[in-house]
């Protein structure tokens, strides 16, 4: 599926003009994509460290994972829409971006990953779930949005 | 879904996407090296 015309429907959009000619807007919008990034991270951060054991150990996990997931949320739904803001300004540059792609497919990934694997698994009780099932699911999940992340960082070098 | 049978998907996911990740980023790690040597030698 060629997404082109998508890319090209972008570039002529009202959120391009806006985003375009309003320098200002585009870095307040850029501002909101940074901190749900960085609420991104904490959040994953603080629920797969504490499957591995390794922070809040007196906490029950399952607390944890139950209070960041509703962050984690917000977050995600504070970076897409940012995002896509963002990237309606440079929208062609990012169509033939290899980084911007890489990107979009792990976010996909993350995205099924973490409201068709982690989050239906996590709602059962983790005493009775296999420890190194819960252990690959937080390395999984650290993986994944390390990569969102660093290909994100990197479609600025590429 | 029962218990086990999500098991099993999350131990098939996560095994898909870490070989996947490895691939990946080891492929960058390649290209990076490379533009390093086309630059110094």
């Amino acid at each position: 599926m060629d997404l082109y015309p998508f890319f090209q429907w972008l570039d002529t959009s009202l959120l391009a003009q806006m985003s375009k000619a309003y320098g200002g807007v585009f870095v307040v919008v850029q501002m909101f994509h940074l901190l749900s990034l960085a609420l991104l991270g904490g959040m994953v951060l603080l629920g797969d460290l504490r499957l591995l054991g390794v922070l809040l150990r007196d906490v029950p996990s399952r607390l944890v994972i139950e209070h960041t997931q509703r962050w984690f949320n917000l977050a995600l739904a504070g970076s897409a829409a940012s995002g896509i803001f963002m990237s309606s300004a440079v929208a062609l540059k990012l169509y033939y971006n290899e980084m911007f792609w890489a990107k979009m497919t792990a976010l996909a990934v993350g995205i099924v990953f973490v409201y068709t694997v982690r989050r239906p698994l996590l709602r059962c009780d983790h005493d009775a779930l296999n420890p190194w099932v819960l252990r690959l699911v937080a390395v999984t999940s650290i993986t994944i949005w390390f990569t969102v992340a660093a290909s994100g960082r990197w479609i600025g070098f590429s | 879904m029962s218990r086990k049978a999500l098991e099993k998907l999350a131990l098939a996911y996560c095994a898909v996407v870490l070989a996947a990740a490895v691939w990946f980023w080891s492929r960058q790690i390649n290209s990076v090296i490379e533009l390093l040597r086309i630059a110094y030698g």
